[in-house]
């Protein structure tokens, strides 16, 4: 594969609205749909994402670059040093300030990350919908979700009841 | 999550903004039942929404590969309300439907936290008795094996042949049980001379369910010992691996690689190989003195049908309540 001077590859990502990101080759393949663009050759100058605004794509790719396996000759000599343990604790605590945003934000993030298909990202930002399940009472659901309660009141009742131990 | 009560009535729904198919990945790392449970109360859409995917069938088959066993399943009831037939249109979505309530109850039934009990509720038989009824297979579910003067204890026939095979064959509390570990602790008979310990080389277990027509609607049933040992007789949903066994006379803890769903509550203890020759006859035996099935026996509510070819998973409403199964007049 051709490398340039740095000894780093480097990939142009545009948005639908224009803008264009020059990012490592490495970084862009952490996504997977981007990584069978780049094997099959079809990324000579630079990549349209279709639906991925400027804004999202930016955190996508601030994502990816945080991820990225380090390696290469900084890369080696770092992880001598830091233990593999301390590094995942690194990154959960960079991953939970990086999925501090609104709602309609994550719900493109993860959108993005399933259309690239990077999965690390898709886990996060799925997770943390999960989480708005597991840790908040029906109506937050509803709240926080954005969704209407079209049930009547007796049938809200007769599904409750339904799973009776759901709810004790 | 405080700071998104904000955008209160901005945009659209979680799953319509993300699609059927975005949204049923993120559902699928719901794991706790209870939260599966609550989602279906949140909006007629998202109860639409885990009832299409069978969220609760995979919630199971997840964790207990032996679900995926069940052909299909079944809700009973006494009031004819959840017997309406429905249109062959209909069907389709009432077979889900009915998926959905009985793969909820067993994702609870299966997932939440237990303390784990011994599980037999009576002895089936052995492959082969010494002395009967003195060295009977139902000495070995006796909790006391030791009184001052007597020994309580399973003997199987003598054989020439040390390889020849023995098992015991019990019936669990529940026909859903969740089986961790078994614990069989070997004879150390005091009354022969150099206390010798009969324990076998090995142990396997299998857990399953007599087929028809051993297996009724009323009862479980063989007729003889021949009938009873043989594998053809049963369906065997789980087999574990072998087991070393040790000359010790002390309670050995087999614990299965990970917990598993008995179904049809039928465990088949098979020791493998003989370790002790008696001296007056040159004979090997295997003993035993306390057997015991470690796990949770699931709701009575919960039903094994087995036909020929198949079993079903029956979920029964209410009519247990009013005198169970045995008591049943159709």
């Amino acid at each position: 594969m051709a490398t340039r001077e740095a000894g780093k590859k480097m990939i142009m990502l545009k948005s639908p609205d224009g803008m264009e990101f020059e990012v490592e080759e490495a970084v862009a393949m952490e996504s997977q749909t981007i990584r069978k663009m780049i094997e099959d050759d079809c990324a000579d100058t630079a990549i349209l994402i279709p639906n991925i605004n400027s804004k999202i794509l930016s955190r996508v790719i601030e994502y990816c670059n945080k991820h990225v396996p380090t390696t290469g000759a900084t890369g080696a000599a770092a992880s001598d040093t830091v233990a593999p343990a301390a590094l995942a604790e690194d990154l959960k605590i960079w991953d939970a300030e990086f999925i501090k945003v609104n709602r309609a934000t994550r719900f493109d993030l993860i959108q993005a990350a399933s259309y690239l298909n990077i999965k690390g990202l898709l886990d996060l930002t799925s997770q943390t919908t999960i989480d708005t399940i597991s840790d908040n009472s029906l109506e937050e659901i509803r709240s926080f979700l954005s969704t209407k309660n079209d049930y009547l009141p007796e049938e809200e009742q007769t599904i409750r009841r339904e799973n009776q131990w759901a709810f004790q | 999550m405080a700071e998104e009560s904000w955008e209160e009535g901005r945009g659209l729904d979680f799953l319509e903004s993300l699609g059927p198919d975005i949204s049923a990945t993120v559902f699928s790392l719901l794991d706790d039942p209870a939260d599966l449970a609550r989602a279906t109360t949140v909006s007629r859409s998202w109860r639409r929404f885990v009832i299409a995917n069978q969220f609760s069938k995979i919630l199971c088959l997840r964790v207990y590969p032996e679900v995926s066993n069940f052909t299909r399943v079944e809700l009973s009831s006494i009031s004819s309300a959840h017997r309406n037939a429905g249109s062959s249109a209909c069907a389709g979505l009432e077979k889900l439907w009915r998926d959905h309530r009985v793969y909820m109850h067993l994702s609870h039934g299966l997932l939440s936290p237990y303390d784990p009990k011994d599980c037999i509720s009576h002895c089936m038989g052995a492959s082969s008795t010494d002395r009967f009824p003195e060295e009977a297979i139902e000495n070995t579910i006796e909790p006391v094996d030791r009184q001052e003067s007597k020994l309580s204890y399973w003997s199987s026939g003598g054989q020439k042949d040390p390889a020849v095979p023995e098992c015991l064959i019990y019936s669990l509390q529940s026909e859903l049980c969740l089986v961790d570990e078994i614990r069989i602790r070997p004879l150390k008979a005091f009354f022969r001379y150099g206390h010798p310990i009969y324990s076998a080389k090995h142990v396997r277990f299998r857990l399953g369910y007599l087929k028809p027509p051993h297996w009724s609607e009323t009862h479980v049933y063989v007729e003889s010992d021949a009938e009873l040992i043989d594998d053809s007789n049963y369906i065997w949903t789980y087999t574990s691996p072998e087991f070393p066994m040790l000359q010790e006379n002390v309670m050995q803890s087999f614990k299965l690689p990970h917990s598993v769903l008995c179904i049809g509550g039928v465990v088949k203890i098979e020791l493998l190989g003989r370790v002790h020759k008696d001296t007056f006859d040159g004979r090997y035996y295997i003993c035993v003195s306390h057997v015991q099935l470690v796990g949770k026996p699931l709701s009575e509510d919960f039903g094994v049908a087995p036909s020929k070819n198949d079993v079903v998973l029956s979920y029964y409403l209410d009519y247990r309540r009013f005198g169970g199964r045995s008591q049943q007049s159709t």
